[in-house]
């Protein structure tokens, strides 16, 4: 590079002592051209990548001391930021720079935090949580009022999710008090760069954006295993291929294993253990283990005491382990940027190539392991639409911000569409929103008393009383998490959590297994369960819900691709082939242009199958809207079960037509009522409820248990879909869950372009290709609007058949 | 919609799945647990407010209850309102009133209203027994007559097909029978709980509220 610039004391001496060469980005980072506001740099992980984002603060409070916070840093994890703490306190002491770092997350301490008020660092590293809390202090203009840079770690794992509206509301916030703050974004090289630089920039600076883009090291080598056992046609244990995957642990000096849920790591832990005859120390990290546990092995990880961790998505970002040598993922990727990240997380040098082996746990996922591969060599990214932002984590940011100081209703409706998510937002639907956190936005307005915003003069907003703002602090956040219950052992050591659900299905005695260890459940005390030590045989695992990513569909076309093209099934280990074989000659290979719709009879039902590959959440909401158009012909719908590839309804009456049921019109016409009462909607109105404030999680006194919380707004859902239909939390709710039908355009696209898209075969029996599915059913629930009276119906029908074998009994006895 | 007859005490009940009970041969409705004026009570002692519709969802499901059934007297068996102190919203009084004056009302005392707002019509009672049957908010340890009660607010989970299934229920055994709650924004406590477990015999039965209909749920692995 011509005119490069260089760094200059003492970074540059420093940089030689440590016997490295700055890279090109770290040095472009640090110019600040006239013609750019904000930066986005984009590059492989661990490679230097944060102390780039912080040379420039570093370099400009050298120059000049500064009494005022300087620079935020905002990270996705908590661990992480305290361990860029500790990584940034080296450069900083080893040169002797007079500048200070303070860490503040959920986990500091009140009494740090007060301090840091009084006395505010030049470097403070947060979460976007914390900062929110932060933001909602009286204090927060005068701390923020001298902001230079703000640096967003990890910047492509928060936008486009809540957490991003929340944090680009804070933003816009800052905004308002440092108004020429320097935003740099910090991204791996996944992503869609072009997004990342429309949401980093407040609205009106757009152009303002440079978007810096490291060289990319070299590739990854990546391969499917290469197991002496084929992989199963359905279930997602991954058991097979653990032989193979002890010898590579054995073979590396560490090996990080990821999978995709929590169950899945504890059944994999448990059985890699009782393949470990060398007793190899292998670890097991995920999010439901308490904060001690996952500590103790993060930092046995960090000293390389460990051969190899199992880990989900808990591992995915942060914390750099060099001596990493080999990636193992578990299941299927799901999405290319997800398994770049993974693999990226090996030889954590950016000279080194990256090492990793994909274990696909049935046979649809070994065409998806596939195809990731090939999606990686040829460089594709994942299709990622933009949500505008959440309308619950608004209605919470106004409470917040409500709290800090009054407010004019247009400034800050201007500061809200300001950030990137909200540029849409009208003025009508701010005042909706507003009404609604100062009293719940009732036609009926039987609230007024007792407000939690009130106009104060014509225009002029602001919080009733004190108490108020406490309790809103207290449930800052927009991630919901299903309800749990603490898991603790007699004497109250804390062991994880599990959800309630599972505890609920336990007696006392049952044994199952959390963190590896296996647990006898005792009772439940006090909002948590009591468990002991147990030896127990075939333990019950824990099911967590969500972390069921659905397949990003720039993937599922290479699936679907690779499955219509025999040609290239000679990459696919036989087992698959063979598969894939058997069902070009016995039925018929979903083309790339076609919809696939099998029917048959299994065990005295009839089953039809549809291969959509238009991945999970929209299999499912087709699957919703299938079932009602199946009730609606009366083909007595029983249930549906979905994987991301395809989709299957069954029901009491043959399905002769098909092509009826598709008939978009007709798909679409009734299904609000019918929606309604879908449970995925309650779901969504519950964390809804819950982030917007209608619901609270915590109170000054007592938690409220998560039970409460469920059985509450279930009811509260009726009752507002009865009495006020068109109340904002309700638009909010079929807003978001209905996002599933965003993927269902392409569906409806092969629909539309020909009434005849969609390719019928009636079989007689179950196709090779509808197997993995077929054995689903019964294991995955079942869904459906009105399945709950449908079963409970079939219990009227056994309890009158006992009845009757009772007195025909009774009637032989008296005989 | 089918009916829900079922034998208690030697006379003949029908358990409705809005929660209510009607005894025939009393033209008597029974309903528990109604937590008139709840989501004001709620809004005003911890900012949360929920929609403001649950007194007029409760008094519109009792108002076709009534319609349903040949009925002269109505029953309140305790917790009709939420908290004393909180009235309700006009239009909410003014449909109670009238059903105050078209029936005769019994209101017996519960632990959350040990005095009734609004000044409504009929007759306060701590309990009040009819035909050998002893109605009073809160089961008592040892009763003497047969009695009828609520309080519990009682749910049962039902595992059908892999699925949880959670709901009100009635549960009685030949001595005793509570009701579910009535009110719309009522929690429960299921009836595997101590608290309600411990007050049946064996021997018991418990019919689950369904959206349209009530059905028996068999009381062996219950969760």
């Amino acid at each position: 590079m011509q005119n490069k610039c260089e760094l200059d004391l003492p970074f540059s001496t420093w940089f030689k002592k440590k016997g490295w060469e700055p890279y090109d980005y770290q040095l472009e980072l640090i110019k600040r051209p006239a013609q750019f506001s904000h930066d986005v740099l984009i590059a492989p992980t661990g490679g230097g990548k944060t102390l780039a984002g912080f040379l420039p603060s570093l370099i400009d409070l050298l120059k000049s001391p500064y009494p005022e916070l300087h620079t935020i840093y905002i990270s996705p994890l908590k661990a992480l930021a305290e361990d860029v703490a500790r990584n940034l306190t080296i450069p900083i002491e080893e040169m002797n720079l007079r500048i200070n770092v303070d860490v503040r997350t959920g986990d500091t301490s009140n009494h740090r935090k007060r301090a840091q008020m009084k006395t505010p660092p030049q470097i403070l590293l947060t979460t976007p949580e914390s900062f929110a809390l932060l933001l909602s202090y009286p204090e927060a203009k005068t701390l923020m009022s001298f902001i230079n840079t703000v640096i967003i770690d990890e910047i492509h794992a928060i936008i486009n999710s809540k957490r991003g509206d929340q944090l680009s509301l804070c933003l816009a916030r800052l905004q308002k008090f440092s108004p020429s703050a320097r935003r740099i974004g910090l991204s791996a090289t996944v992503s869609d760069t072009d997004h990342i630089s429309k949401w980093i920039a407040p609205a009106d600076q757009q152009k303002l954006v440079r978007t810096i883009t490291a060289t990319p090291g070299p590739p990854s080598e990546i391969s499917i295993v290469k197991a002496k056992r084929p992989p199963p046609w359905s279930g997602h244990s991954g058991q097979y291929a653990l032989p193979e995957l002890m010898e590579e642990i054995k073979k590396n000096k560490t090996t990080l294993i990821f999978v995709n849920t929590r169950a899945q790591a504890e059944i994999i832990f448990q059985s890699l253990w009782e393949l470990n005859d060398e007793c190899l120390p292998i670890g097991l990290h995920h999010g439901s283990l308490s904060v001690s546990q996952r500590t103790k092995i993060e930092n046995a990880m960090a000293k390389g005491d460990l051969k190899a961790i199992i880990a989900t998505s808990s591992l995915d970002l942060g914390v750099d382990w060099s001596s990493v040598q080999l990636v193992v993922q578990i299941g299927a990727p799901k999405g290319i940027s997800r398994l770049i990240q993974r693999v990226g997380r090996s030889n954590h040098v950016l000279s080194a190539s990256s090492r990793a082996i994909l274990i696909p746990t049935n046979l649809f996922e070994v065409i998806e392991c596939q195809a990731a591969i090939e999606a990686i060599i040829e460089g594709d990214i994942d299709d990622i639409s933009m949500n505008p932002g959440a309308i619950d984590v608004l209605a919470q940011h106004l409470l917040l911000m409500a709290c800090s100081q009054d407010f004019q209703f247009n400034s800050m409706h201007q500061e809200v569409s300001s950030s990137f998510p909200y540029r849409n937002l009208d003025q009508d639907e701010f005042k909706e929103l507003l009404n609604y956190a100062s009293n719940g936005g009732y036609v009926l307005q039987s609230y007024e008393q007792w407000r939690k915003i009130d106009q104060k003069k014509p225009g002029i907003y602001g919080i009733t009383s004190k108490s108020i703002s406490r309790k809103i602090r207290m449930n800052v956040g927009t991630i919901v998490e299903a309800e749990t219950l603490r898991v603790k052992k007699k004497r109250g050591e804390y062991v994880g959590t599990v959800e309630e659900q599972f505890i609920q299905s336990l007696s006392p005695g049952d044994t199952f297994i959390l963190g590896g260890k296996v647990w006898s459940f005792v009772r439940i005390k006090d909002l948590s369960a009591e468990v002991t030590s147990a030896e127990g045989k075939d333990p019950k695992v824990p099911i967590y819900a969500g972390g069921k990513l659905p397949l990003n569909s720039s993937l599922a076309r290479r699936v679907r691709k690779i499955i219509s093209d025999p040609v290239s099934w000679n990459k696919l280990p036989n087992s698959c082939r063979e598969w894939l074989e058997l069902q070009k000659k016995a039925a018929h290979l979903p083309k790339n242009n076609e919809l696939l719709v099998e029917t048959f009879p299994r065990a005295g039902k009839w089953y039809m199958v549809t291969y959509s590959f238009a991945g999970r959440n929209a299999n499912q909401t087709l699957g919703l809207l299938l079932t009602k158009q199946m009730e609606f012909i009366g083909l007595a719908p029983l249930g549906f079960v979905v994987n991301d590839y395809a989709l299957t309804c069954w029901g009491l009456r043959p399905i002769k037509k098909p092509e009826v049921l598709f008939n978009q019109d007709a798909l679409y016409d009734g299904v609000d009522p019918w929606l309604g009462d879908s449970s995925l909607l309650k779901r969504t109105f519950r964390q809804i409820a819950i982030v917007s404030g209608l619901i609270q999680r915590r109170f000054p006194t007592k938690n409220k248990t998560g039970k409460q919380i469920t059985f509450n707004s279930d009811i509260i859902y009726d009752t507002l879909r009865k009495y006020e239909p068109n109340h904002i939390l309700l638009k909010a709710t079929r807003n978001e869950a209905l996002r599933g039908l965003a993927d269902l355009s392409r569906i409806e696209q092969l629909l539309e372009l020909n009434g005849s898209n969609i390719r019928h075969i009636q079989y007689d029996r179950t196709t090779p290709l509808a197997v993995p599915l077929i054995l689903e059913v019964g294991k995955e629930p079942v869904y459906g609007g009105h399945a709950e009276e449908l079963l409970l119906q079939s219990l009227a029908y056994e309890l009158f058949d006992e009845a009757k074998v009772v007195n025909k009994l009774k009637k032989n006895e008296t005989i | 919609m089918k009916q829900f007859d079922f034998e208690f005490c030697g006379s003949r009940f029908i358990a409705d799945p809005s929660g209510g009970l009607i005894w025939p041969n009393q033209k008597l409705a029974v309903v528990s647990d109604l937590h008139l004026g709840k989501s004001r009570a709620i809004a005003k002692h911890t900012n949360q407010f929920l929609p403001p519709y649950d007194t007029t969802a409760t008094l519109s499901k009792l108002v076709l209850l009534l319609e349903n059934f040949e009925v002269r007297k109505i029953l309140s068996l305790g917790d009709s309102f939420h908290h004393h102190n909180v009235g309700l919203l006009a239009s909410d009084i003014k449909v109670l009133k009238r059903l105050t004056l078209n029936y005769e009302w019994l209101w017996i005392i519960g632990n959350h209203d040990p005095s009734l707002p609004h000044r409504l019509k009929g007759r306060y009672l701590d309990e009040v027994s009819i035909d050998n049957i002893t109605f009073r908010h809160r089961a008592s340890l040892a009763p003497k007559n047969p009695e009828i009660s609520g309080h519990f607010h009682p749910v049962v989970n039902v595992r059908l097909a892999g699925r949880r299934i959670k709901g009100r229920c009635f549960i009685h055994d030949k001595e005793r029978l509570i009701l579910p709650a009535f009110g719309s924004y009522t929690g429960g406590l299921n009836v595997i709980n101590k608290e309600v477990a411990s007050l049946f015999l064996a021997q018991k039965k418990i019919y689950i509220c369904g959206k349209k209909q009530v059905y028996e749920v068999p009381t062996t692995n219950l969760i």
